[in-house]
């Protein structure tokens, strides 16, 4: 069971962010959209971390990036996220028992073709650290340095090969060490750190934020340091993503994420999907401006009315913000939200120049 | 020097004052009592007094007046930096005489009156402070460079086309200058604040012509189309706010009007092409005047300047400049090449407004509209509404020809229609 203390070292992180957005509100810098989608952000935050307070809900298995799981402190089973579940149960000796494996990919996949990639946008803790870091530096009033097309288009494809990689990786390990114990007990020992073997855990950010840094912070605040022996490189990239994602919207989602990857597989026979009314577009750029994943398809599409994409995180900053209503949101054959009135219908506020 | 020995003293002005009085009463007489738009036919009859008393007054407390053409230099901007914005472009035929002395015969009316007011140096001229021309066609082009012996003019460069990102990237950059030059015109710095609030003025404007096109959708159509052109003419010499709650007015007048002011059966007809500049009100007009009503335009002193909005995502003065240079590059000026999203706004209002018949003013010698006609005319056609090509200038003389082919073309829809 973890220590009490660890209560309120969490909210460290958590309520960081609800002040950026409150800080964010109060300037009048976030639409309602804005404003509910961080509030669910916060809530999934606390419902998928709910292990910390002890409570049982380590079962909530969501295709977020979300991380309890450090050498065991909290005593097994330990809270991990579906996808490091996966990573184990293919690199681990129970390849044999291909099921859990199966299963896992399919829980993935069943709320990828359900819901589409809207748990990156709405429930992913990393998500929402990055938004965080957008809400800082829109705070600070500094620019964002968005990536060339060329470059952008280019990172974009990183994912997948990562994504391709590890799970590679994963299944390698585990045949091989089905075969001989040896080879899995001397991949224990090449990678640095006690925690994460995993290969997708050594680069996501959110072991240290969602284990380390809490920790530390209760660590240092009861007088009892006990750092966990993390990989070096987990901080590097950690380190990367801070300043990466301070400047560019989501770019640790938009590049690096491999879970993200293997949602986009899913996309496009998803039961939600990007609907837009092609006579009525003007493509003004107001859905391409503010698109954190920085999606031109939306705006540029003439023809056809689906115009989800496999990097659309469903913020639907895009559905909101269209001032012609010309997009929705569609579940399974229903448009469920359009946004609110027309830019010319709402109340202006007209002042004397 | 021709300029320096032609140049007057404004005594064209009465002469232009009293061609607008007395196109302003003809269309007073006939708008099927629309009381609202009684305010706007004052301020057009007192353009060259009430207007000029105002400004000067302004000016007298220290605010600078920006000349400008087209819809290419952001009223934001000006607005943000504390200056008024002023349209120049001209439809008057009685200073075209002198221009010509300068300029070719054989050229746009637009840019010879214009040019015509600044010789005989009108008031407008007189009171700005500095005119900005952008360089679109070759007309307005030049113009800038004409019009450099008389003002101090600032020339924005517009890309030629809106497709590439180095043309966009330019636009940007040059309002970025733009801001730079206001701001050491006025000594006002142009914060994300007023920026802001410039922006939401605008916008306000634009709502409120968009809630004009709205009734006008309706089988009963609430008001003639040279009406709603003259009240949108004048959003680009009035004061924002004012004409916003005119606008507002004559809205909420036209909605709760029930009978239409033409027969429910005349043809609807969109008007697109070339600018329609107060006095010369020849082809709406003749439209109006022989049975076709119009509902809807896609002209740069209409709706072509006022349809979009600019939405801002971000607050910061980089993300405005950015939502103001995507919203001044959709105006669909034929000046750009490719210009498909013309074709698809006027697809899009041909459904939206029920069109029967697209009118196109053309003026004599613009060539960017006259090479776009036929491309239109084909994508009009695929939709079953038939267009008819109007060249024409500001002069008189061709009235009673462009009636009859105007007269042929509403009877050709009305057979259709049957």
């Amino acid at each position: 069971m973890p220590e009490a203390e660890t209560f309120w070292a969490f909210y460290v992180i958590v309520f960081s962010g609800i002040a950026l957005f409150a800080a964010a509100m109060t300037r009048k810098m976030l639409s309602r959209l804005h404003t509910t989608r961080a509030s669910v952000q916060v809530a999934a935050m606390l419902i998928l971390n709910g292990g910390i307070f002890g409570l049982p809900l380590t079962a909530v298995l969501l295709p977020v990036l979300n991380c309890r799981d450090l050498v065991g402190k909290y005593g097994a089973p330990t809270f991990v996220c579906n996808f490091g579940l996966l990573q184990r149960a293919l690199s681990l000796n129970l390849w044999m028992a291909v099921a859990i494996p199966l299963l896992l990919m399919g829980m993935i996949i069943a709320v990828f073709i359900l819901v589409n990639r809207s748990m990156c946008g709405w429930a992913c803790p990393v998500g929402y650290l990055s938004d965080m870091f957008t809400q800082l530096r829109r705070l600070v009033g500094l620019k964002p340095r968005e990536p060339k097309p060329g470059t952008h288009k280019l990172l974009q494809s990183v994912k997948y090969a990562g994504l391709f990689l590890i799970l590679l990786l994963a299944i390698l390990v585990g045949t091989t060490s089905y075969l001989d114990t040896n080879v899995a007990a001397a991949y224990k020992v090449g990678l640095p750190g006690e925690g994460h073997k995993e290969p997708a855990c050594l680069v996501c950010p959110a072991p240290i934020t969602t284990c380390f840094m809490p920790d530390t912070a209760r660590d240092l605040y009861t007088g009892n340091l006990n750092l966990p022996p993390l990989a070096a490189m987990s901080f590097l990239i950690f380190f990367a993503f801070v300043i990466g994602s301070f400047y560019i919207p989501r770019f640790f989602c938009r590049y690096f994420c491999y879970l993200g990857a293997l949602g986009s597989m899913f996309g496009r026979s998803s039961l939600m999907s990007l609907q837009k009314d092609v006579s009525k577009c003007s493509h003004c750029g107001t859905c391409s401006r503010g698109c954190p994943m920085k999606i031109s398809r939306v705006e540029k599409e003439k023809k056809e009315s689906n115009v989800s994409s496999s990097e659309c995180i469903m913020c639907l900053d895009c559905v909101g913000n269209c001032p012609e209503k010309a997009l929705s949101l569609k579940f399974a054959g229903k448009d469920v939200y359009r946004g609110a009135s027309s830019w010319w219908k709402k109340k202006q506020k007209g002042r004397a120049s | 020097m021709v300029e320096e020995k032609t140049k007057g003293k404004g005594q064209l002005s009465s002469k232009l004052q009293e061609t607008i009085d007395s196109r302003v009463d003809a269309l007073a007489g006939k708008n099927g009592g629309v009381g609202s738009m009684k305010y706007f036919y004052d301020f057009a009859k007192g353009l060259n007094s009430k207007r000029i008393e105002e400004l000067e007054r302004l000016k007298g407390e220290g605010k600078k007046v920006v000349g400008t053409f087209c819809t290419f230099a952001p009223e934001e901007l000006i607005l943000a930096a504390g200056a008024i914005p002023l349209r120049l472009d001209a439809g008057f035929q009685g200073t075209i005489a002198q221009a010509e002395e300068v300029l070719p015969r054989n050229f746009c009316p637009l840019i010879k009156s214009s040019f015509g007011m600044a010789m005989d140096s009108h008031q407008f001229y007189e009171l700005a402070d500095v005119v900005v021309t952008p360089m679109t066609c070759d007309g307005k082009k030049k113009l800038g460079e004409m019009l450099s012996k008389y003002k101090a003019v600032w020339s924005m460069e517009v890309p030629h086309t809106t497709e590439t990102q180095h043309a966009r990237d330019l636009w940007l950059r040059e309002l970025h200058l733009f801001a730079g030059k206001l701001e050491k015109l006025t000594g006002r710095k142009i914060s994300p604040k007023k920026l802001a609030e410039a922006i939401e003025l605008v916008n306000a404007k634009r709502a409120a012509l968009r809630k004009i096109y709205e009734t006008r959708k309706e089988a009963e159509v609430p008001i003639f189309g040279r009406d709603v052109l003259l009240a949108t003419s004048m959003s680009f010499l009035d004061d924002s706010a004012r004409w916003t709650e005119h606008a507002l007015k004559l809205a909420l007048e036209l909605s709760g009007k029930k009978k239409g002011v033409a027969n429910a059966r005349a043809p609807r007809i969109l008007i697109t092409g070339c600018p329609v500049v107060m006095p010369t009100w020849k082809v709406p007009d003749l439209v109006e005047d022989s049975g076709g009503i119009i509902v809807a335009d896609e002209v740069c002193t209409g709706a072509k300047a006022l349809w979009d909005p600019v939405e801002v995502e971000g607050t910061s003065r980089e993300d405005m400049l950015i939502a103001l240079a995507d919203k001044y590059l959709m105006n669909n000026c034929a000046c750009f090449t490719p210009n498909i999203a013309r074709v698809d706004r006027l697809v899009q209002f041909s459904k939206e407004f029920r069109i029967n018949g697209v009118v196109y003013n053309l003026l004599q010698a613009c060539h960017t509209y006259g090479m776009e006609a036929n491309r239109i005319e084909k994508a009009l056609e695929r939709l079953g509404v038939p267009m008819l090509r109007i060249e024409t200038d500001y002069s008189e003389e061709d009235i009673e020809q462009i009636r009859t082919r105007v007269e042929a073309f509403l009877e050709m829809i009305q057979e259709q229609k049957k």
